[in-house]
């Protein structure tokens, strides 16, 4: 038991230091790196090796007889809670989310050090001693207190009241819900039971099973399968049109969208917001390949109402490409990201 | 002897005549159905036999005669959009929410009272069994009032939708004409088996009359849903209509009106949700009543209420997010618009708040159970513990949260270098918040386990293997959630969609098989002290208030949810909303506006405790003096 | 301490064999293949 609180609070203390050197700037977080595909997990696997660590630490910190109050404990964990979120997570966090988080881990701390009786009486003690001025550095502290504590408050009000010359929070919708049928070149589309053409098997099928299969590896890069490359020029079927599809994609698309379809393309960064990023999970990943093909035909300028602010400035495809050359750049989008489109069966 | 046979023969032809009244309406709507068909028909056929008009059933696709008006073209103005000088909607909205309030706590309480008076029939604890018998017939006071004012909201309702929507009230109207007699029967039965059922307590309090008694309540509960669920398929045919051709012409066949694609899975969440409010208001009753209550028998029976009336509202607060689930499901099956609006489009930030809400709800419950472990003895052994339980269901708690688009300056988009945060955007995907929640579920089973072996240790031979074998399964339960949603990134959407069923019955396995197990070795264990009731903590009573205004809260949410996903219809893709209020409000708005309905709910419902103290002072003040009549008791007195 | 772990493992084993039962049955009830990912 003992070793194990040892290794433990061992845990802890170099936690702690990598978060104070990313704190101050000493180390930049990315030193450790967040793996990619396996940033969330990691993200939580890392807090789960913090709070162990933090109960080694109070264990090794009370067997030595200096055991941490328990008020400062909970302070502690708090505000480790806030820094770990600001300064090891990277990119940076919005302010809206850490909020969100900061006030959950302060009901958490809450419920933590008030869910029995003694700790919660322990917890109190020292808020109770500077509120009944129990000695002279209560006393002090507490008229300390009766002079910050509107100052503070002011503070706040005063920021909050005070003009600010930023932009306004936009709550975009990305992906807003498409019409039922789309109109493309004279030929209408019913999205929920539209199928890509190409799509297909050796046979000519539509299969999503095959075409699945045939698919580069997410996030890896790799081929799924070693001989299923599309630029193989023997290639029938699926494969072929990925190829088309790429070829159009590498005319059109990647300027914006990126050589590595992640939204990042050589024109990216002029644009507010960035294009989309293709290999997030959250964009083609949960949609329909027909969300997808009538976006790419409409463009910014068919998004509907419920698109506001429309901030996209995405052409209507369907001016300069085929419906062909859409589904199969569709393809290409699938294939080369290794996500596969929504079904609703 | 005689006294009683006549006693016994009089409540079972009152039961009788509850179970006529309950077939009444049906007896009444036979031919109702069959007139709206056929009448028709027969008449145009001998008047112009080929002029019989035939439509198509926009749901079931069906083959119909027409024989209703098709919906009205409606146009802003006072002729189908009479006003104030306000906005009509709202009025409406804050009418429809308190009715709602009320019907669903009316509705609930029975249930409550019907599963309160059987277990007290069935404990053979005498002193318990009269304790039960009792918190059963407060039960029902407390709704009494609450029913007539239910039903005076009912009323305002009606009368708001027929001097603001008078064309859409008229087409609904004409559509579920016979639907909505029906109702109105109903609701003259629902009170008739009310009011025998409350003023009979008494005189049938023993042996087979209490049967009698016990199975009144069983038909009352019977007449009440059948009541919710008619009301619930007005809203599932503005949702998904059914059973009328395009133009919204009635096709005469009124079930396929009502049996629409949304109806059942309304019914079933909306009857979970309204068992769960109930606890909830009764639980908050209770911690009002214990914090207000001055001697330590008040706080021992008060204490006891709460947590009944919590542990009734949890048991269904549990598969109400299951259930939730399939109604989401079947609006996906049904227009994947919907669903899109809903989960990911225009009103997914309503359900960032609704998991906020969904959250606090079962962080209070398990708050509470940790709290009452203080009233026994012997449960310190677990109380080191909590804090990982803590952890748990935080973590769980911030990835259930964890919007899928956030809200961020546009310096901060440029800072993340897109939409999507690379780390955080993966907690907003379905895989990572089923795990997030299921991981919330299995925690709240692991604190009710606990406090249920809280005071006692086991005495069976296995108890040791019985022990680890729980510790394992709880373990296992966790690592399972956790994998399937892990694994769920690396699989496709549609066999992902799939994961969340395994998930759920891992989650569901805890809940029976722990409880099972539990109980099993619980029997006859040895105690080590009492449960010391009305010694648990102040604060837990503030988590049960906050529980049922969590509850009431989120009834508000996802009424709205649910209504404003029609977006600018009144009734989907049939009769369009031309008033000037079809747009959909901003969040703000809704919020402030849910909140002012739960603000005027709770203040309302006080005042019907508040009478319900009345009566119930009164009586012993009455014994005492002598004098009929005598003064009640100043408000400020309880 | 030996009769615990022993408990243990068996614990372990069919806790481990009823969620991976749980896992392919109702992924296989709705038609869908648990095992997706490392059958290829």
């Amino acid at each position: 038991m003992k070793a194990l609180m040892s290794i433990g609070a061992l845990v802890g203390v170099v936690g702690l230091l990598l978060l104070v050197g990313m704190i101050f700037d000493v180390i930049p977080s990315n030193t450790v790196r967040l793996v990619e595909g396996y940033m969330p997990f990691q993200m939580l696997l890392e807090f789960t090796c913090y709070v162990a660590g933090f109960a080694g630490l109070s264990y090794m910190a009370s067997s030595i007889g200096m055991a941490i109050p328990r008020f400062w404990q909970g302070i502690g964990f708090w505000a480790f809670v806030l820094l770990y979120l600001k300064f090891r997570v990277y990119p940076p966090i919005p302010f809206s989310v850490r909020a969100m988080y900061g006030t959950v881990s302060l009901v958490a701390v809450f419920m933590w050090v008030s869910a029995n009786e003694e700790d919660w009486k322990e917890f109190k003690r020292p808020i109770m001693n500077v509120l009944d001025a129990s000695s002279g550095t209560n006393k002090l502290l507490r008229y300390a207190y009766l002079i910050l504590l509107p100052i503070i408050i002011g503070g706040f009000s005063f920021n909050a009241m005070v003009p600010k010359s930023e932009e306004p929070i936009e709550l975009r919708t990305v992906h807003p819900a498409p019409p039922a049928s789309t109109k493309v070149h004279g030929k209408t589309f019913v999205l929920q039971t539209s199928q890509n053409p190409y799509r297909v098997n050796p046979e000519g099928k539509y299969d999503q099973e095959f075409t699945n299969a045939n698919i580069v590896e997410q996030g890896m890069g790799r081929l799924m399968k070693p001989n299923a490359n599309p630029w193989d020029e023997k290639n029938e079927g699926y494969l072929k049109y990925v190829r088309e599809g790429g070829e159009i994609f590498f005319q059109n698309c990647h300027f914006c969208h990126g050589d590595n379809l992640n939204g990042r393309g050589l024109h990216a960064f002029a644009f507010n917001p960035i294009p989309a990023n293709f290999t997030d999970p959250g964009t083609i990943a949960q949609l329909q390949e027909t969300f997808i093909f009538w976006r790419v035909s409409k463009g910014g300028i068919g998004l509907p109402n419920e698109g506001f602010p429309w901030a996209s400035v995405m052409p209507p495809w369907e001016q300069h490409l085929t419906v062909d050359e859409i589904w199969k750049v569709v393809l290409f989008e699938y294939w080369h990201t290794g996500y596969y489109p929504r079904t609703w069966d | 002897m005689g006294r009683v046979t006549r006693k016994n023969l009089f409540s079972i032809m009152a039961l009788c005549a509850m179970v006529g009244l309950l077939l009444l309406p049906i007896v009444m709507a036979l031919p109702s159905p069959a007139t709206g068909e056929e009448a028709p028909t027969a008449d145009g056929a001998k008047k112009d036999g080929d002029k019989v008009e035939k439509g198509r059933d926009v749901y079931y696709k069906t083959e119909g005669i027409v024989v209703g008006a098709p919906a009205p073209k409606t146009m802003d103005g006072p002729r189908d959009y009479p006003r104030y000088n306000f906005e009509s909607r709202v009025l409406l909205w804050f009418a429809n929410q308190q009715h709602l309030y009320y019907g669903s706590f009316v509705l609930a309480v029975p249930i409550f009272c019907m599963v309160i008076e059987f277990m007290g029939v069935m404990t053979k604890d005498k002193a318990l069994a009269k304790r039960y018998d009792q918190l059963a017939y407060d039960f029902i006071k407390i709704s009494l009032t609450a029913y007539s004012l239910t039903a005076i909201l009912g009323g305002i309702l009606i009368f708001t939708f027929l001097t603001l929507y008078p064309a859409f009230f008229g087409y609904l109207s004409s559509i579920f004409r016979p639907v909505m007699h029906i109702y109105a029967l109903m609701f003259v039965a629902e009170s008739g088996t009310l009011y025998v059922y409350y003023y009979g307590w008494d005189k049938m309090k023993e042996g087979f009359l209490k049967w009698i008694h016990l199975s009144m309540s069983v038909i009352l509960n019977v007449i009440g849903t059948l009541l919710m669920m008619l009301a619930n398929s007005w809203i599932g045919f503005m949702m998904s209509p059914a059973g009328v051709d395009e133009q919204g012409r009635f096709l005469g066949n009124i079930w396929h009106v009502i049996h629409t694609a949304l109806w059942n899975p309304l019914n079933v969440h909306r009857l979970l949700g309204n068992m769960a409010f109930g606890g909830g208001v009764v639980a908050a009753y209770a911690a009002y009543k214990f914090l207000a209550s001055k001697t330590d028998e008040d706080r021992a029976h008060y204490d006891w209420m709460g947590y009944i009336a919590m542990a009734l509202g949890v048991a269904f607060l549990i598969p109400l997010p299951f259930a939730g689930y399939w109604l989401m499901r079947e609006v996906y099956a049904y227009r994947q618009q919907m669903g899109i609006t809903l989960m990911g489009g225009l009103l997914a930030w309503l359900f960032i708040i609704q998991a906020t809400m969904i959250g606090i709800l079962f962080l209070s419950t398990n708050y509470y159970l940790w709290q009452a472990m203080g009233r026994m003895r012997g449960a310190e052994k677990y109380q080191r513990y909590i804090k990982y339980l803590v952890f748990l269901l935080a973590c769980g708690y911030l990835v259930f949260i964890t919007p899928h688009t956030m809200v961020m300056t546009p310096a901060e988009l440029k800072a993340m270098g897109g939409q999507q945060h690379p780390v955080l955007g993966n907690y907003g995907v379905m895989s990572a918040k089923n795990g997030g929640i299921n991981v919330i579920i299995t925690t709240t089973v692991l604190s009710f386990v606990w406090y249920m072996r809280g005071n006692k240790v086991s005495t069976v031979s296995w108890a040791k293997f019985g022990n680890i074998f729980m510790g394992v399964f709880f373990a296992c339960a966790y690592i399972n959630i956790i994998w399937l949603a892990i694994y769920g990134y690396y699989i496709p959407a549609n066999v992902r969609v799939g994961l969340s069923v395994p998930q759920v019955a891992t989650t569901l396995s805890c809940l029976f098989f722990m409880f099972a197990l539990n109980s099993v070795m619980m029997k006859g264990a040895k105690q080590m002290g009492p449960i010391e009731w009305g010694k648990i903590s102040v604060r837990s009573q503030y988590a049960l208030i906050m529980l049922a205004t969590a509850f009431t809260w989120m009834m508000g949410l996802m009424g709205y949810i649910r209504s404003s996903v029609r977006l600018f219809w009144h009734v989907n893709e049939i009769m369009r909303d031309n008033s000037p209020w079809a747009y959909t409000h901003t969040t703000g708005f809704a919020a402030n506006m849910i909140s002012f309905n739960v603000l005027f709910f709770w203040l309302s419902i006080l005042f019907v405790f508040w009478l319900g103290s009345l009566a119930a002072k009164k009586a012993p003040v009455e014994a005492k003096a002598g004098v009929p009549g005598s003064v009640p008791q100043p408000a400020g007195s309880h | 301490m030996g009769q615990s772990i022993m408990y243990g493992i068996i614990s372990v084993i069919i806790c481990v064999a009823y969620f991976t039962l749980i896992d392919h049955v109702f992924m296989d009830m709705q038609g869908l293949d648990y095992w997706y990912l490392f059958r290829k």
